[in-house]
């Protein structure tokens, strides 16, 4: 994949640990609540970025043709894409 | 509180209704994006274990699993109470002989350093003078990987305890030694023993909170005590 092309920005938000031991801390202290949430299947909850294509995957077969002469337009936002931590956020 | 980590979120408040009411809105917002939720138990492979009297445990058992696992250790290897000889310090050892690549040491390493960056602080100074070898490891680096591993399998359920204490606030502790480590027989070809160590931790409520330990680069100034210089990187970054 090419920046500019494929995909532009790839920034995705991380929590560093020195700042979850802090809050984790500072809910043990005060005694509050805490909620754990866990995104499922997440990336490909958003839509995608900008148009774009993809090689028929092996194992997948249409039926008179070579599944080298089609391409596949990706319509959400899939694993693999350098942007996907970003364009899910 | 929000903490995010891409698609991990963990919520934390005074008030359990406000909790459940940004559940909500999120599920509101999106489609059906939350799927699971629940009280804090694993987050980025880390077991978050609230503990009866509050207080907070962070163990990695998985990760030291996987770890003994590169090692070729299990439940029965041999178990040491210190994570390292306390009579040994590495150097770059150039006359012994190159490790044997019993294990992958680099891949061992990373993930020492996840560990101790995560829930064992204990292991830092060993993990870091492992890891500084990293480029040319010899028999004795592996020995100290090795020698870490088995105090590993008899830790693996041990981590970070947050419990904090009413009577402390903020509280930094240093250490340095000068280059207490210099090796005059051996300092032609390496130049890493004379080099000064320091190390700090930044407790909250008596919960340790940030801690690093490094190498410095320059020969410090001989005036200045060394917990001084320590203190001074410390704000100098």
């Amino acid at each position: 994949m090419k920046e500019g092309v494929h995909y532009n920005e790839t920034y995705a938000p991380v929590a560093s640990w020195n700042l979850i031991r802090m809050s984790l801390t500072l809910s043990a202290v005060h005694g509050w609540h805490t909620k754990q949430i866990d995104y499922v299947l997440a990336y490909t909850q958003a839509p995608v970025e900008k148009e774009l294509y993809m090689h028929i995957p092996k194992g997948f077969d249409i039926e008179g043709h070579d599944t080298k002469d089609f391409v596949l337009q990706i319509h959400r936002n899939i694993y693999g894409q350098k942007q996907a931590g970003r364009v899910w956020n | 509180m929000y903490l995010l980590y891409t698609d991990d979120l963990i919520l934390a408040g005074p008030d359990q209704s406000e909790i459940d009411t940004i559940i909500q809105e999120l599920k509101d917002a999106d489609l059906n994006i939350t799927k699971k939720e629940g009280d804090l138990h694993d987050f980025l492979g880390v077991n978050i274990e609230r503990q009866d009297d509050g207080s907070v445990l962070l163990t990695q058992p998985h990760l030291t699993d996987s770890i003994l696992q590169d090692l070729r250790m299990d439940a029965s290897t041999k178990t040491k109470s210190t994570p390292a000889s306390s009579s040994q310090i590495l150097f770059r050892h150039t006359d012994s002989d190159s490790f044997d690549r019993s294990f992958d040491y680099r891949s061992v390493i990373g993930k020492l350093n996840y560990l101790e960056r995560v829930s064992r602080p204990d292991i830092s100074y060993l993990t870091h003078q492992c890891t500084r070898f990293s480029a040319d490891p010899k028999v004795e680096h592996g020995k100290a990987v090795r020698w870490l591993g088995r105090h590993l399998a008899g830790t693996r359920d041990k981590g970070l305890l947050l419990r904090p204490e009413d009577t402390k606030d903020l509280e930094i502790f240093v250490d340095a030694n000068l280059p207490g480590n210099w090796d005059q027989t051996d300092v032609a070809n390496d130049r890493g023993t004379p080099r000064s160590r320091h190390g700090y931790v930044i407790n909250y409520a008596g919960c340790p909170i940030i801690w690093n330990r490094n190498c410095r680069q320059r020969l410090h100034c001989p005036q200045r005590s060394p917990n001084t210089m320590a203190f001074l990187m410390r704000y100098a970054k």
